[in-house]
């Protein structure tokens, strides 16, 4: 949830674009397939972390007929919070091990 | 080479894989979830033929992960929701628990030594960390010191160090005592028996 928020948090994406963009977010460690894909973009539209939205001009393959995605005013209040999250837990991480 | 879409049997039995989600998922996502195989096939490492057997080996990965993400949510929102989804649970566990009573015995009974465990174990810990020491006036100002050791983080303490800390700690400790394991032997009624005691220092008990 995290990767796709980070990934739609610049510009709306359609689901493969997304799931590349995870991809090469999270050093290849992340490979979403179409299930997994649209199960997240699913459940995430449904918390109102993101939300479908117009082709925003893209011109590539089948881009007419793709699904495009936005993040939300709630999404991106949730990036930020887990930003913070991550960062404070990465202090304490770094201050203990000196 | 990658056969065509249409003609890519691997594409054929994805799609007939898609026909196992459920139905509000598949009519909603159908073309979508097709459309990210044709993108993915595309790609180099699932093109050709032993791309095609990745690509089959990841698809069926992703179908058995992806299924509960694509039923419908079952929570409803506040405190009524909850208690329905809640109920709904507990009918689930009855119903299933009544129709195999070999199960229903062995949860029992796993339940029960968990209950037991549990409460040996809070026990023990209220005894020796949430209770306060008996004897101890003010138990919150008594401090235990130890000594480290190479791979030894709470070691003990010789006497040299004891009395260095008793004659010197003044300022830090109203009073330092120390004590030491020791095997005995009680004497009661002509029979004897080996017990465990602790040998003190003088200011044992006024500390």
């Amino acid at each position: 949830m995290f990767h796709v928020l980070v990934a739609l948090a610049t510009s709306p994406r359609h689901g493969y674009a997304v799931a590349r963009e995870v991809e090469e977010l999270s050093e290849g460690r992340i490979v979403m397939g179409p299930g997994t894909l649209y199960g997240s973009l699913q459940r995430m539209t449904d918390a109102g972390l993101i939300q479908e939205t117009e082709n925003p001009g893209e011109q590539g393959l089948h881009a007419e007929r793709r699904r495009y995605y936005r993040i939300t005013h709630l999404g991106r209040a949730a990036l930020r919070a887990d930003t913070q999250r991550l960062a404070r837990a990465l202090a304490v991480v770094q201050e203990r091990l000196g | 080479m990658t056969s065509a879409p249409g003609r890519d049997p691997l594409r054929s039995s994805y799609r007939r894989l898609l026909a196992l989600y459920p139905r509000a998922f598949r009519m909603r996502f159908e073309m979508d979830l097709l459309q990210v195989f044709d993108d993915r096939r595309r790609e180099g490492r699932f093109s050709g033929r032993w791309g095609g057997i990745r690509l089959l080996a990841f698809l069926l990965k992703d179908f058995v992960t992806s299924m509960p993400m694509a039923r419908p949510p079952r929570h409803k929102h506040g405190v009524a929701g909850m208690m329905s989804n809640v109920m709904q649970d507990l009918r689930q566990a009855f119903r299933m628990l009544g129709r195999s009573p070999v199960f229903t015995v062995t949860a029992v009974i796993t339940l029960a030594l968990g209950i037991g465990l549990n409460a040996a174990t809070f026990s023990a810990v209220n005894g020796i960390l949430l209770r306060p020491l008996p004897g101890a006036e003010e138990p919150e100002r008594l401090v235990q010191l130890y000594r480290q050791w190479p791979g030894l983080d709470y070691g003990s303490n010789s006497i040299p160090p004891y009395q260095d800390v008793r004659d010197r700690g003044g300022e830090v400790f109203e009073n330092v005592a120390a004590w030491y394991f020791a095997a005995m032997s009680l004497s009661a009624d002509g029979r004897s028996e080996r017990i465990m005691g602790l040998l003190v220092s003088a200011d044992f008990f006024q500390t």
